[in-house]
């Protein structure tokens, strides 16, 4: 990882942070800040961390081995590494406990959508 | 009847089709008359012009600026509890110390490397947990994160 990452926030993940208080905003922000410099998460064990809206990308066939998701308090951050391009995109911020296995969850129709629009065809293929 | 239909070029375009077809069932009539055909190109984003209309992390941090008239400061403590979070897991010998401080500088292992004169692989392999270096490597890699002491970098 020689170079530094160039960070951008998709509409809902910016929305959602304009949502919170200023301390998990500033929490969260500085997560995403660090992103930068270390997208990938450190270790299996403390910052990588298994989430339900993956596990259904995974059913419908979705290739999501650059989608990476972080917690960070009670919050959990999904972003898409594009080592090609040097850039990470957050492309979703929600409240951990919304992280469901519904597929008709709001944030998972959204990483579907994006996904279908752009990474399968662009980045992945 | 009436028919929708999105039918996708290999330009990327899209042509939203509407028929406005009348099915009539006998024996001496067309069963289908397409009367009224609307045809309108709507041009798909591309992956390239979708991320540079994304919103980029000075914009985000100007936003929050905007709402919240303390941010800076909140910012500030937030650094503060992420390094002190760091500390906890090198405790917990889940990170080296050069990985906890290179994280606080906001530099990627590249620009450490250039910094303390040293090679991105070389640093890639000191932030492994329990690899040793030599004393000189920790003194040349303190002085480039601005340490006082290079003897919380070795393992």
């Amino acid at each position: 990882m020689r170079d530094r990452f160039e960070v951008k926030i998709e509409k809902p993940a910016v929305e959602m942070l304009l949502e919170m208080d200023e301390r998990d905003a500033a929490l969260l922000s500085q997560g995403i800040r660090q992103l930068e410099v270390e997208p990938f998460p450190v270790s299996q064990k403390e910052r990588e961390t298994t989430s339900m809206a993956f596990a259904i990308l995974v059913k419908r066939g979705y290739q999501i081995r650059r989608l990476k998701v972080q917690d960070v308090l009670g919050w959990r951050v999904f972003y898409y590494v594009d080592t090609r391009n040097q850039k990470v995109l957050v492309k979703e911020v929600i409240a951990r406990t919304d992280d469901t296995y519904a597929p008709a969850a709001p944030h998972v129709r959204r990483l579907v959508e994006n996904y279908r629009r752009y990474f399968c065809r662009e980045v992945e293929h | 009847m009436d028919a929708h239909a999105v039918a996708e070029t290999e330009q990327g375009s899209v042509f939203f089709l509407y028929l406005n077809a009348c099915a009539e069932v006998g024996a001496t009539t067309s069963p289908i008359d397409f009367s009224v055909i609307y045809l309108s190109p709507v041009r798909l984003e591309t992956y390239e012009e979708h991320i540079a209309g994304l919103t980029t992390l000075d914009g985000l941090l100007d936003k929050l600026r905007a709402v919240h008239p303390n941010f800076d400061a909140a910012l500030a403590t937030a650094e503060e509890e992420s390094y002190a979070h760091s500390l906890a897991m090198v405790r917990d010998g889940v990170l080296t110390r050069l990985h906890a401080e290179r994280l606080r500088a906001r530099l990627t292992q590249g620009e450490l490397a250039a910094k303390a004169g040293l090679r991105q692989p070389n640093i890639s392999r000191y932030e492994k947990v329990g690899v040793a270096m030599s004393i000189r490597t920790a003194k040349r890699l303190a002085a480039a994160l601005e340490l006082a002491d290079y003897k919380v970098l070795l393992p």
